[in-house]
């Protein structure tokens, strides 16, 4: 069975770049434009696994992190993307319970390592 | 003339000038108009461009899934994907045909490009590359506007065309600063070479942020390996020097420093600065003189640096400098950096004297014993530099002070004195306890010591710390050592103590030998060689002795071989081993010998019965035993005598020998013509047939030996022999087979139609030859029956003409019997003659005349 992935990252090229490889490598992937698409969508059901941009419109990917950690009471495995050279950020979405973290520019194939990884260890 | 009527009336004392209501008019229905105009023109523009980016937009959703599907297509992909790929391959090819997709698919690409790194960038590349989106940024290279061109240059820099190395270098001295720029960084990106390229071009300033960028492509280039930057330090553009000089110093290159040097004498600040902070980097000693020659000339910053890279290079001999600089120079900086640097060089050399409280007239506490404080009063008021030179002597003296306070325990005087000994024991108290109570004490530490019963230390010595004082240790010796090689200096007493000592006591003190004479080294050398040689010796016995039993034989003894206690007492130990090494080999070869030996007796002799007998017969035709005999004479020893006869064996092989001998022929001898002839003949018998037999026919009548005549006659017969002697035909079958003649009408048949076979057949009356007599037999059994019947009379027209030929032409055949001759023409086929003939008629008429 495939397992379920939520993407949220504002870029549409890259998002439909990175959706189109994860759907290629097994997963059933579900896109979102923007934090507040995806607050909907987790609404509805808690995927296999996250990933998710830190800057995005509405609702960024820390406040993801505190939603589904806090509210959703949930454990699935968030992987964040950040820009390179945004540590601190990193690091605060690590505080509140991001497993895993990839830094723009994403190599796609690392990405794919990265999300087996998470769920494997999930 | 119509005298304007006003519409309205202003006051008359102040007032504007009047205008025409209708002007008025005008003016309000031209600025109305005019901003409609502006309105509709910024409502036409903004639609525009709004649609524009709809559909850019629009047109990226589209594009962006096949951009994917390009870039993550695997070659063993499934055939629905393949075939996809196909697909879209053609779909691509027609989009790319307009401009504007074009255009998005670099945008596309473009932006992926920042997005996306490892194998999916490195695809996007070739892709762009592939669509031929490159050929776009090259015609943006033409254009004349700036930011085009800068766009174009940028587009093939980002992805990496290396072929646009060659246009965009040409923009690198471009007048329009930006396009130079993004030509700078993209030269310097595109290939390894281009920062050499650039800095040996560039005739424009170089921003520092510019250079800054610069250095972060190099950075980042994978594999790069840096030029010896030092040869653009002598070029004409200063702001190349600059950089040139970073980029020494980022790279670490300090094989520049006569240049490094030279250019602090530069009249540029900038360069100065740098070359000063290289020299620094690099620890230029040799530019000292050079920087304090530089010093005076400079501005304020450079003296800064120039005493910064002095505190760093300098030395005591700097100081006099320094203190000059302290001294005339007027700059409060220069003269605070110049001090720092003093004190840089020598640690605590000047010390604080603004603000810093004198210690004069302060109240000692009762519960202290006062102590003179003199010398402090006078030192105070001392200028700086004397004061130093005194500081540098309590420096030393405190020292001193600190070795008498650890040698302290070794005065008899200070033993007596309990209280004293605490100041060794308890020194380590000292150093970390703050002493600042403590008075100042400069002369006579050792008399104040044993005065005042405590540890008088100066200021300084809180401040250092205790592991850092010299310890001087006793010496110590082994005794069992003092007679042989050591000659002891410490006292009786001490010698007496360490004689106390046992052996295990001082087991963990290392043995220290000093001053062993050349003679004793030799000595001790060869004694050491002797038992490194006799423990080889025993090893090599012990090996053999193993060997030996491992073989099952008892070794081979000499009992006249001296004992080891014999080789210690022997004088010519060395040539000793050397002849044992050889005797133990030479038995070792002996042991195998024998051992083989002794297998072969064991079965001859010990037989009691005639079976074993019988075997033993059998063993000794055995074909081992040449081998054996061989491997006995690589032995290179004569064979064993034993006491046994010899063996049959051998008595037999004699007789075989001699019969062998009466067998072979008795030697002839030749003259050397006789011999050439012989030698021919032995070649014609080896390698000839009866085709031959002319020749020795003709041999024979030149012959004038009896031996040669002989030799001839035998040889004839046996060609003669060999011709009645026909293989039969199962044995030519495979020949005739294999050696087919091939014809070349044959091949033509092949695949001409039936007129054309037809037409051909004619030609072979007249050009055929032995070939085509084959062909034309299998012709006869054509399925195609007018060649069939056209095949039989050109077959016997063929043969009557090659028949007459070959009476014509056929020499060899005087030699033959006219009895034989039609069969042996046939047989001669073969011959270099009959070849002959087989050439095509016409060359043989040609020949005929």
């Amino acid at each position: 069975m495939r397992k379920k992935l939520l993407l949220a990252e504002d870029d549409e090229l890259l998002a439909a770049l990175l959706s189109y490889r994860l759907e290629k490598g097994g997963y059933d992937v579900t896109l979102c434009q923007d934090g507040k698409q995806m607050k909907e969508h987790l609404t509805y059901g808690i995927p296999d696994i996250i990933v998710s941009d830190i800057m995005m419109p509405y609702f960024s990917g820390m406040e993801l992190i505190g939603f589904v950690r806090s509210e959703l009471k949930s454990n699935v495995p968030i992987i964040i993307i950040s820009s390179a050279g945004n540590e601190e950020n990193v690091l605060d979405a690590f505080e509140l319970g991001a497993n895993d973290f990839i830094s723009k520019p994403v190599s796609p194939s690392e990405l794919m390592v990265r999300v087996a990884r998470e769920l494997n260890k999930a | 003339m119509k005298i304007p009527i006003l519409t309205y009336k202003s006051p008359v004392l102040l007032g504007a000038q009047k205008i025409h209501s209708d002007l008025l008019w005008d003016l309000s229905i031209l600025f109305t108009g005019l901003a409609i105009l502006y309105f509709a023109a910024v409502f036409f523009f903004r639609n525009r461009i709004s649609s524009k980016s709809e559909q850019v937009k629009q047109r990226k959703k589209e594009l962006s899934p096949m951009i994917s599907e390009f870039l993550f297509h695997e070659d063993d992909a499934p055939k629905e994907e393949k075939s996809n790929y196909i697909d879209l391959k053609i779909e691509i090819r027609q989009l790319l045909k307009s401009d504007f997709n074009r255009q998005v698919l670099s945008e596309i690409l473009l932006d992926l490009r920042k997005d996306v790194s490892g194998e999916a960038q490195k695809r996007l590349m070739k892709l762009y590359q592939d669509l031929g989106l490159h050929q776009d940024a090259f015609a943006k290279l033409r254009s004349w506007r700036w930011e085009v061109i800068s766009k174009g240059i940028s587009e093939l820099t980002q992805m990496q065309v290396e072929e646009s190395y060659s246009f965009i270098n040409k923009f690198i001295n471009d007048k329009r600063g930006t396009i130079r720029k993004q030509a700078e960084i993209a030269i310097v990106t595109l290939k390894k070479e281009g920062i050499d390229y650039f800095l040996d071009t560039t005739i424009y300033r170089i921003s520092e942020w510019q250079q800054l960028k610069l250095l972060d492509v190099l950075r980042n280039q994978e594999d790069f390996e840096p030029s010896r930057f030092k040869a653009w330090l002598t070029s004409n553009n200063r702001f190349v020097v600059l950089f040139a000089l970073r980029l020494i110093k980022y790279y670490n290159q300090n094989d520049a420093i006569p240049s490094l040097i030279e250019l602090i004498k530069h009249k540029n600040n900038q360069i100065k600065e740098e070359a000063i902070s290289c020299i620094k980097e690099f620890n230029v000693v040799e530019a000292l003189e050079t920087l304090k020659l530089v010093f005076w000339k400079s501005s304020v910053d450079i003296k800064i640096s120039i005493l910064g890279a002095i505190a760093v290079l300098g030395t005591k001999v700097d100081l006099e400098f320094l203190r000059l600089i302290e001294n005339k120079e007027s700059n409060f900086s220069v003269r605070s950096k110049a001090i720092s640097s003093i004190n840089a060089i020598v640690p605590g050399s000047i010390m604080p004297k603004k603000g810093v409280d004198q210690i004069i007239g302060n109240q000692i506490p009762e519960d202290i014993v006062q102590e003179p404080i003199s010398d402090t009063d006078e030192d105070m008021n001392e200028p700086s530099a004397t004061k130093t030179v005194l500081h540098s002597i309590d420096t030393l003296k405190t020292e001193q002070r600190v070795d008498k306070l650890i040698e302290a325990p070794k005065n008899e005087e200070m033993e007596e004195d309990n209280e004293k000994l605490n100041i060794k024991t308890n020194i380590d108290e000292i150093a970390s306890i703050s002493l600042d109570f403590l008075p100042i004490v400069i002369d006579e530490i050792e008399e104040k010591i044993l005065k005042t019963k405590s540890s008088s230390v100066t200021t300084e010595l809180n401040e250092k710390d205790i592991s850092e004082i010299t310890v001087v240790f006793e010496e110590v010796v082994a005794p069992f050592l003092e007679d042989s090689f050591l000659s002891f200096e410490n006292t009786n007493e001490e010698q007496s103590s360490l004689d106390e000592l046992s052996e295990g006591e001082i087991a963990f003190i290392p043995i220290v030998i000093e001053d062993v004479t050349d003679s004793e080294k030799e000595a001790l050398f060869h004694e050491e060689a002797l038992a490194n040689e006799q423990e080889i010796a025993l090893r090599l016995e012990e090996c053999i002795e193993e060997e030996i039993n491992m073989i099952g034989l008892e070794p081979y003894i000499d009992t006249d071989v001296e004992t080891f206690s014999q080789l210690h007492s022997s004088p010519f130990k060395e040539e000793w081993i050397v002849e044992k090494k050889q005797d133990l080999f030479n038995e070792t070869k002996e042991a195998e010998a024998l051992n083989l030996e002794v297998v072969y007796d064991e079965v001859k002799i010990d037989a009691p019965n005639k079976e074993e007998g019988s075997v033993s017969d059998q063993f000794l035709e055995f074909p081992f035993e040449e081998t054996f005999n061989e491997e006995y004479n690589e032995l290179d020893k004569p064979p064993l005598e034993t006491s046994e006869k010899p063996s049959k064996n051998v008595v037999d092989k004699n007789f075989e020998i001699e019969a062998i001998l009466q067998k072979l022929p008795e030697p002839k001898y030749y003259d050397g013509e006789t011999i050439m002839t012989m030698r021919l003949l032995d070649d014609i018998e080896a390698l000839g047939d009866q085709r031959e037999i002319p020749v020795l026919k003709e041999l024979l009548l030149e012959a004038k030996t009896t031996s040669i005549i002989d030799r001839i006659n035998e040889i004839m017969e046996a060609f003669a022999l060999e011709i009645p002697t026909q293989p039969s035909q199962k044995e030519i079958e495979p020949l005739s087979v294999e050696f087919k003649p091939f014809s070349v009408f044959e091949d033509l048949f092949r695949t001409c139609d039936t007129e054309a076979k037809l037409i051909l057949m004619d030609e072979i009356i007249d050009i055929g030859d032995e070939k085509e007599v084959e062909f034309l037999k299998s012709l006869l059994e054509d399925p195609e029956i007018r060649i069939r019947e056209k095949a039989e009379p050109i077959l016997e027209a063929l043969q009557n003409r090659l028949f007459h030929e070959s009476l014509l032409f056929e020499p060899s055949l005087a030699f033959i019997d006219d009895s034989r001759g039609q069969d042996i023409t046939e047989k001669y086929e073969d011959s270099f003659l009959s070849q002959l003939l087989s050439f095509p008629n016409k060359i043989i008429e040609k020949l005929n005349g």
